[in-house]
C-alpha cells in the first residue's frame, strides 16, 4: 500500500498523454474562438444586408408618399384620390357597394381601427409585391374630426364647406418580409370657393 | 516474464498531438480568412447601398427604366379603388437596384 503522498508523487511523475491533453486544451480555445468570430461577422454580414433592403424600403416610402402627396395637394381628378376622399368622408355619390368612412376623433376615444382603412397598391390587376421582386406597399389612411359635428352625425344636412379643418392622415408603408419603413403624413383641410383643398401639415 | 517494450510511446503521442495541433492551427486560419472574407462582404454591401443611395438622391443613377404604370389602390374595405397618376421605376447604380415612385 502506498501512502498518499507517494500517490501524487507517482501521478506527477507519469507524464504519459500529458501533451495530447494540452494541445485538446488548444483546440477547444480555437475552436471556440473560431466559432464565436464566425457568428459575429455573419451578424454583420446579415445586418448589412437588412440595411440594404431598408434602405430599398425607405426609397420607395417616400417617393410614393411624394407621389400620394403631389396627387393630393394637386387638382382633382374624377378617379384620383381627393375624389376617392371626398366622396368616402360625406357619403356624397358612393356606390352601393361603398360605406361611409368614419371619423377617428382623439378627444372622444374614438377607435382608429375601425377609422382607419388600409389600400394595396396594384397594377395591371395585380399586387405591386409580386411585381417588384417581394417589395410591397400599403397605404393607411384615416380622418380627424369631431364625432359630434354635424357634418359627422347629420352629413346629409351639411355642405362640403363645412368639413373646413378635418385632417386626413396618410401612413405609407414600404417592406420586404421583415423590413418596413413608414411615412406618415397629415393634411388639413381648407375650402375655396366650393372646392376642398389639401394642405401638407407635417410628416414623420 | 517478458518486460514489455514501451520506448518511443512519448515521442509517437507527441507526433499524433503535433499533427492535430498542425490540424486545428490551419482550420483556425482558414475561419480567419472566412471572417477577413465575410467581413469585406459586408462593408461591400453598405458602401454598395450607400453609394446607390446617393446617386439616387442626386439624380446619378447610371440606369433609370419605367416598371409599371397605372397604379390604383385598392381599399380593402369597399373594394373600391382609385388611380394616381404616378409610375414605378427601377434604378441602378453598380449593380445595386432600387425601385422609386415617379410622376414624370
Amino acid at each position: 500500500m502506498f501512502t498518499l503522498k507517494e500517490r501524487l508523487y507517482r501521478i506527477g511523475k507519469d507524464t504519459k498523454g500529458d501533451s495530447m491533453i494540452v494541445v485538446l486544451c488548444i483546440l477547444v480555445v480555437l475552436i471556440a474562438l473560431a466559432v464565436t468570430l464566425l457568428l459575429s461577422v455573419s451578424t454583420l454580414v446579415g445586418s448589412a444586408r437588412k440595411n440594404s433592403v431598408s434602405e430599398r424600403c425607405r426609397t420607395m416610402a417616400v417617393s410614393f408618399s411624394d407621389t400620394l402627396g403631389e396627387e393630393i395637394l394637386g387638382d382633382d381628378s374624377d378617379d384620383g384620390i381627393q375624389d376617392f376622399v371626398r366622396r368616402h368622408i360625406t357619403g356624397k355619390d358612393l356606390d352601393i357597394t361603398e360605406n361611409r368612412w368614419i371619423c377617428y376623433d382623439p378627444s372622444a376615444n374614438s377607435d382608429l381601427a375601425s377609422a382607419t382603412r388600409t389600400f394595396t397598391a396594384e397594377s395591371n390587376s395585380k399586387e405591386l409585391g409580386d411585381q417588384l421582386n417581394g417589395y410591397e406597399i400599403h397605404t393607411e389612411m384615416y380622418w380627424i374630426g369631431d364625432v359630434d359635428a354635424e357634418y359627422h352625425t347629420r352629413p346629409d344636412v351639411v355642405s362640403d364647406a363645412d368639413y373646413e379643418g378635418i385632417e386626413l392622415v396618410v401612413t405609407v408603408t414600404a417592406g420586404k418580409d421583415d423590413e418596413l419603413f413608414k411615412v406618415k403624413t397629415s393634411y388639413s383641410l381648407y375650402v375655396e370657393d366650393g372646392v376642398w383643398r389639401w394642405m401638407k401639415e407635417g410628416q414623420q | 516474464m517478458k518486460k514489455q517494450n514501451n520506448s518511443g510511446s512519448t515521442m509517437v503521442s507527441v507526433i499524433v498531438a503535433f499533427v492535430l495541433l498542425m490540424i486545428g492551427i490551419m482550420m483556425f486560419t482558414t475561419v480567419i480568412y472566412a471572417v477577413f472574407d465575410l467581413t469585406a462582404e459586408a462593408e461591400r454591401v453598405r458602401r454598395k447601398a450607400d453609394t446607390a443611395m446617393e446617386a439616387y438622391y442626386t439624380g446619378n443613377l447610371e440606369e433609370e427604366r419605367e416598371v409599371l404604370d397605372g397604379i390604383w389602390l385598392k381599399d380593402q374595405d369597399s373594394k373600391t379603388s382609385f388611380s394616381i397618376s404616378g409610375k414605378v421605376y427601377e434604378g441602378s447604380y453598380q449593380g445595386y437596384r432600387i425601385y422609386f415612385f415617379a410622376d414624370k
